[in-house]
């Protein structure tokens, strides 16, 4: 080991070291003020620049909240938060919270901004140091409720100052939030003399001198990096901290090499694809010891350990968690055996005892598994704000008023040498068909078939409420042969309940803040579904069948007979809404949101729409009705491009042939079309195919209202005579809701379409049209030009009537901007219908809007020369 | 636009009514009751229990029963009756309320879950929506926000990353159905058109007289509360309940966490 010339850290004199972090980075300081503190690559700050710093810092902090915390928080002291990029100031901003006699409660910029905001507000900090990076988020976040301070990292030009606090050791140093995968995030606590103490136990174990450099990848944020931090800095070693996010663990490997660092700690997925990356002839030089934790370690990682690390490195496998600190940890040398399968994690460190109970708290046989719990003095504090919680997790101990239990969310069990073995978190157990599965040894056998990159196994529930076992792979080569290769091989090693049922295949797993595989983001596998085993009546005729399997996609659950009630098979608001988006695409009918509440079994919906089903076309024009006699009226497409909503309607119309005109590009046939004048010039070419002389009758519902407009000014343009134009609903083209802003409006419309629009045209040319299952992509598209066509919409005066049908139950928040079309036209007429706004074309209203809209055109047929 | 105040509820005693200005909001996790089912349908009006036996799946009848045994052991306190005989009903929507007869506080409450998360809101003399609702997965959209979203709202979801999408969609969904809860008119196209927005756009006054907000903190799970706009910024208590009570509801006696 490398502990040749350098210093020795001088044995305790009669005097006790100071138990706070302050006093014992003054002590570092006095002895090492030139040696380099933090070393990133582009700062290097000297112990003394470090102190100076965050000397500034800390009385900056006292001059905004001053020295007192709120009488709430007396015991503890007080929060500030700290939202900075993963660099040189986030370090002296620590410190210089700490020396203020405050807790540091760091944040993650990448976090998600709403998580960000609850651990804020629950926290109840007042003041919130930034740097310029994030200097806009937090005052998004801070919004006025809580002090925001900017931090230039000008580190030279700050003189000595003297902080006016001394610092207890029982005030909080460090505020943490976990992950809290099941409620909000918990925030744990801990005081300076047991940060003090973790630190020199664990510099101890590893021997650290003042000559090493520690990396710190792990966030801020988390427990995981107070031990490097601390352990450096209260060392006079070196901390080099390294932004995983931004610099990618690509540049891992050589950033080890260039900063020389000697001691690196990481979770076990950045390890392998670390020790990936350093190709097969290459070593890790500088490294002395790496320390894993957090996930399994398997065979293969001490494999990889001894391929790529060199003859003095050390590997060192701990247990530890926010709540406990470190529990546990394994040190191995090259000459260490292989273990067979997880490598343990090792003794209980200094001062911790480690008991195994089962769910009740009681003691378990020797040699059984159990939940770890540990007994120590240098617990954290408890979690923040929740003396009740903390007096639920934390139990005092009788005969110890210093000494506590914490009974930890991980499962382990005593191997016959002493060593700990951790056999993964109690969350991680699931029941398969009844049996107890623990994830992590599934995991473990899908990473031992060396088939994947990187695997993860979970339980995902079926509607019927069952779990199935899923597991998310990074396959190597091919998918489909290496689940099945993996099935193949699975089967030697596991238990057939244990055997993943899906597997499903992702590019890269998503990563939380730490590193670790973030379980909550993993997608859903493809649905299963799940059989009724009853006899029940089946569907019978066509539309009865399809809607049938409509509802089996939604709800996930087959042979679905016709008289089976839709919520009583689990059906959410949220599926009813997927089976009517399924029947408006497949049987071309537009039905109400709510018409799954009032029509739940398949016999009744079938009844009601059986009707009104309208098969799809091609082309633009689309025949709702044909008849000999009459002048046909043509419906134009809103702004979803398809006409089914006019199947209702057309019914009701029985004088004279209805035609639809559904917008091009639907099925990704052609490309779109850009403008309202360029479709209306396209559909008038139809209307004219059809009925060569006119008058025409228009009409259409919201754009297709505008479309219908601009129609009747083209055909006018050409000498046609215009019959009616009927505008349903149509607003002025103003996008209605939320007011856009000025650059939104000049700049960013244009841009996002734009870039829409390079998107696709990149897309279709990799011939992604010819694929039917984008069928969706191109009804969205075709939505979003229709929608960008609407907006650049600009009407000019019509020289003639138009009728606006218009729902009396609308709510505009301004001005009516259906009215506004009043102002480009000569004349108009107004037929109010009651209904609400929106549902014009679908039962009731459809029976007003048919009757009114009858009138309407009979009248202007009379007005025509015979 | 000031959001509203959260203030975490004391444990320990039940908080009393609500205000005017005061939203209660309760939490469980379904699964997690230790309770006997069959012991907990017993708290269920005969109405509830023939509900409970159409259910075709067991689970689904399982969150059914501790869900409505929650409420009505949540709500009990508040009317100072046991829970089991907290007189509730459902109009011809199937929407729960207090029978007015017995209701002289003007209690009201909205009751919501998704999944085992369940949600209940309480309010005096004003209604309430609230609602819950995991990630929706992007391909269960393609169709549905075409027609279900305002322009901006889809403007908004379209220029998102890949992986932020499902959660937004799931705060719009959320605060679109807190809307029409609140409403009492179910889901119907004119809610749809109501721009909502995700909890980005903060606190939004969405037309008919109704606030709409998103709960922070739950990291998976969207949460959305609608109420009238016109009086004041809301107090909301939160509380969770770890799970329904385990004390026999057979003899009568009160849960004493409550």
């Amino acid at each position: 080991m490398a502990m040749n010339d350098a210093p020795k850290k001088t044995p305790p004199a009669v005097r006790q070291p100071p138990a706070t972090i302050p006093g014992r980075f003054a002590q570092v300081v006095s002895r090492f003020p030139n040696r380099v503190a933090v070393s990133t690559p582009n700062t290097q700050l000297t112990y003394s620049e470090l102190d100076d710093y965050s000397g500034v810092l800390a009385c900056e902090v006292i001059n905004r909240v001053g020295v007192v915390s709120s009488p709430a928080q007396a015991m503890a002291g007080e929060p500030v938060a700290l939202l900075m990029e993963h660099a040189a100031p986030l370090i002296a901003a620590i410190i210089g919270v700490l020396k203020a006699g405050k807790i540091y409660l760091a944040l993650d910029p990448t976090d998600l901004a709403a998580r960000i905001a609850a651990m804020l507000g629950h926290a109840r900090a007042r003041l919130l140091l930034t740097d310029k990076a994030n200097a806009s988020l937090a005052h998004s976040l801070a919004a006025g409720r809580l002090q925001v301070m900017e931090i230039d990292d000008q580190f030279a030009t700050h003189a000595k100052s003297t902080i006016p606090v001394e610092v207890s050791p029982e005030v909080g140093a460090w505020l943490m939030y976990t992950s809290g995968s099941t409620g909000a995030p918990k925030g744990v606590w801990q005081n300076h003399c047991n940060v003090v103490h973790h630190t020199d136990v664990y510099s101890d174990m590893i021997k650290l001198t003042p000559d090493d450099r520690l990396s710190l990848l792990t966030s801020c944020s988390l427990a995981a990096s107070a031990t490097h931090l601390f352990a450096s800095l209260l060392n006079g070693a070196t901390l080099c901290p390294f932004n995983m996010r931004s610099q990618g663990v690509e540049r891992l490997a050589d950033w080890l090499g260039r900063q020389r660092v000697s001691v690196c700690h990481s979770v076990p997925t950045v390890f392998r694809r670390l020790m990936r990356s350093v190709g097969d002839n290459r070593h890790l030089e500088s490294l002395r010891l790496i320390r894993l934790g957090g996930e399994p370690v398997l065979r293969s990682d001490v494999e990889a350990y001894r391929r790529h690390c060199s003859v003095n490195c050390i590997l060192m496998h701990a247990l530890s968690s926010t709540e406990t600190g470190l529990i546990s940890a394994l040190m191995i040398n090259r000459q260490a055996a292989l273990p067979d399968g997880r490598v343990s994690v090792g003794r209980t460190v200094r001062d911790v005892e480690v008991l195994l109970v089962d769910e009740r708290g009681q003691p378990v046989s020797p040699g059984s598994d159990g939940r770890i719990a540990v007994r120590s003095a240098h617990l954290a504090q408890g979690y923040w704000l929740h003396p009740d919680e903390t007096a639920k997790a934390f139990h005092k101990d009788a005969h110890d008023p210093q000494t506590r239990l914490f009974v930890t969310g991980d499962l382990g069990r005593f191997l016959p040498d002493g060593c700990l073995e951790h056999l993964g978190r109690v969350d991680q157990q699931v029941k398969i068909r009844g049996r107890r599965v623990d994830l992590s040894e599934v995991e473990t056998a899908l990473q031992a078939t060396d088939l994947f990159e990187e695997t993860v196994a979970s339980a995902q529930e079926c509607p019927s409420g069952e779990h199935r076992l899923v597991a998310h792979v990074v396959p190597r080569t091919g998918t489909d042969e290496a689940s099945q290769a993996c099935r193949h091989l699975l089967k030697r090693s596991l238990p057939d309940y244990m055997i993943p049922v899906e597997f499903v295949p992702m590019v890269r797993l998503p990563k939380t803040t730490g590193g670790k595989v973030d379980r909550l983001a993993l997608p859903p596998p493809p649905r299963r579904s799940e059989s009724l085993a009853r006899h029940r009546p089946m569907p019978r005729d066509r539309f009865e069948k399809v809607l049938a399997s409509i509802w089996e996609s939604a709800l996930g659950v087959s042979q679905i007979g016709r008289c089976d009630d839709f919520f009583d098979l689990g059906g959410t608001s949220l599926a009813s809404i997927e089976v009517l988006a399924q029947i408006e695409s497949t049987l071309n009918v537009a039905l109400s949101p709510s018409i799954i509440a009032e029509h739940s079994t398949i016999e009744k919906l079938a009844a009601l729409i059986a009707d009104h089903a309208v098969m799809p076309s091609p082309n633009p024009s689309v025949v709702l009705r044909a008849a000999a006699r009459g002048r046909p009226l043509f419906l134009v497409h809103d702004g979803p491009g398809n006409v089914a909503l006019y199947g209702q309607l057309s019914r009701r119309l029985p004088d004279r042939p209805v035609y639809a005109l559904q917008a091009v590009g639907l099925r990704g046939e052609s490309w779109p079309l850009m403008s309202i004048p360029a479709m209306a010039g396209r559909y008038i070419r139809e209307v004219m195919a059809v009925d060569p002389t006119g008058p025409y009758m228009l009409a259409g519902r919201c754009v297709g209202g505008l479309i219908a407009f601009e129609m009747a000014q083209q055909l006018l343009r050409r000498g046609r005579p215009v019959g009616l134009v009927v505008l349903i609903d149509s607003n002025y083209p103003v996008p209605s809701g939320r007011r856009l802003r000025w650059t939104e409006r000049a700049v960013m419309g244009p841009l996002h379409d734009i870039s829409r629009i390079l998107r696709w045209g990149i897309a279709s040319a990799i011939g992604m049209r010819r694929n039917v299952h984008w069928l969706p992509a191109y009804r969205r598209f075709v939505a979003r030009m229709i929608a960008r066509a609407r907006r650049a919409y600009k009407p000019a005066f019509y020289p003639g009537t138009i009728t606006l049908v218009l729902a009396d139950n609308a709510h505009f928040p301004g001005e009516d901007l259906r009215l506004m079309m009043t102002r480009y036209a000569r004349q108009t007429r107004t037929i109010n219908i009651p209904g609400n706004f929106g549902e014009l074309l679908i039962p009731p209203a459809v029976d007003e809007l048919a009757r009114r809209l009858q009138a309407s055109l009979d009248a202007a047929q009379s007005e025509d020369p015979p | 636009m000031t959001q509203p105040t959260t203030m975490p509820h004391s444990p320990g005693g039940h908080p009393g009514l609500p205000g005017s200005s005061e939203v209660h909001l309760w939490c469980t996790n379904l699964d997690d009751s230790p309770g006997d089912i069959g012991v907990l349908s017993h708290m269920l009006s005969p109405q509830e229990q023939a509900r409970a036996r159409r259910f075709v799946f067991e689970k689904h009848r399982c969150r059914f029963i501790v869900a409505k045994a929650w409420s009505r052991s949540v709500l009990g306190p508040y009317l100072s009756r046991e829970p089991c005989d907290v007189p509730l009903t459902v109009d011809a929507r199937g929407k729960p309320h207090i029978i007015a007869e017995a209701n002289h506080v003007d209690l009201r409450f909205s009751l919501t879950h998704c999944g085992r998360f369940a949600m209940l809101g309480v309010t005096v003399n004003q209604n309430i929506g609230v609602d819950v609702q995991y990630p929706i997965p992007d391909e269960l959209w393609t169709a549905v926000t075409e027609r279900l979203l305002t322009p901006d709202e889809l403007a908004y979801i379209h220029d998102l990353a890949p992986t932020e999408r499902a959660f937004a969609l799931a705060e719009i969904w959320t605060r679109k159905e807190a809307v029409a809860k609140a409403l009492g008119t179910g889901l119907t196209s004119q809610v749809f058109s109501y721009a909502v927005g995700p909890s980005a756009w903060g606190t939004v006054h969405c037309g008919r007289g109704l606030r709409v907000w998103s709960l922070p903190g739950h990291y998976r799970l969207a949460r959305a509360v609608a109420v009238r706009e016109d009086l004041w910024t809301p107090t909301v208590r939160t509380a969770m309940l770890q799970s329904v009570p385990t004390q026999q509801y057979g003899s009568r006696t009160l849960p004493k966490n409550l």
